[in-house]
């Protein structure tokens, strides 16, 4: 992803327009860090998915529901990954077919 | 993760009614057991709900509020209320000297109605929770 800041994309565009040259360093949260960090709560969701199947196989855990709604959870957070990231790619496409 | 708190409450939902249904499935299959471990014959059961509330303290603007989580079994308690079912029966071997059998407070129409109850407020908790999906994936299509 290198640092692509799409949140900082414009603040940035316009320090270029106006001569001023963005000093390097994070201010605050970067969407990199943002999206890294979601992208960890998404892989536990379908690892915890995951573990939960196992149970219900091994005969471990009784609640049919539990299981059935933790994988419909993952399904759902993977989901929305790949719409953030249609969107990322869709942004950076737009950008690399401007005309210079 | 917090986009998922509807489904969170619905799996509670679906928890307790589930718990409630083995209830009466308890009930329904010891409504002629006149044996028990605290002597006498099987009482009726019922399971008692209580709602959850959680406290909880923004992390962005660090405000304490209340959120609900659904709700949770509180206790299964005992009916001590209705009366204790008496058959006339000598050959029992729990009969008493007068050749009366106690049995057990259960009546099964009760139960029916109570398992209809359970099973109903079951699919409602699956359909909410059919419905916040049905959200996320449509907020999801936003923009396409």
């Amino acid at each position: 992803m290198g640092d692509i800041k799409v949140g900082g994309l414009y603040s940035e565009s316009k320090n270029l327009m106006l001569g001023r040259v963005h000093e390097k360093g994070d201010h605050g949260l970067s969407f990199k860090n943002v999206f890294q960090e979601e992208l960890r709560e998404v892989n536990r969701l379908q690892i915890e998915s995951d573990e939960m199947t196992k149970q219900l196989i091994l005969g471990e855990t009784d609640n049919i529901h539990d299981v059935m709604i933790k994988t419909t959870e993952a399904t759902l957070a993977l989901e929305m990954t790949v719409q953030v990231r249609n969107k990322i790619v869709e942004a950076y496409q737009e950008i690399m077919r401007m005309q210079i | 993760m917090r986009i998922f708190k509807a489904f969170e409450i619905s799996t509670s939902g679906l928890t307790a009614e589930k718990l409630r249904m083995d209830t009466i499935s308890s009930n329904i299959a010891n409504s002629g057991t006149t044996r028990t471990e605290d002597g006498g014959a099987y009482k009726r059961k019922i399971a008692i709900f209580k709602e959850n509330l959680h406290k909880e303290v923004d992390s962005h603007s660090g405000i304490r509020r209340i959120v609900s989580k659904g709700v949770k079994v509180h206790s299964v308690i005992q009916d001590e209320e209705t009366p204790m079912k008496v058959v006339y029966n000598p050959s029992h071997p729990d009969a008493d000297n007068e050749g009366y059998v106690e049995m057990p407070n259960v009546n099964i129409l009760n139960e029916m109605v109570d398992m209809i109850a359970a099973t109903r407020a079951y699919e409602a908790n699956v359909t909410a929770l059919n419905a916040s999906k049905a959200m996320f994936v449509k907020a999801l299509e936003i923009g396409k």
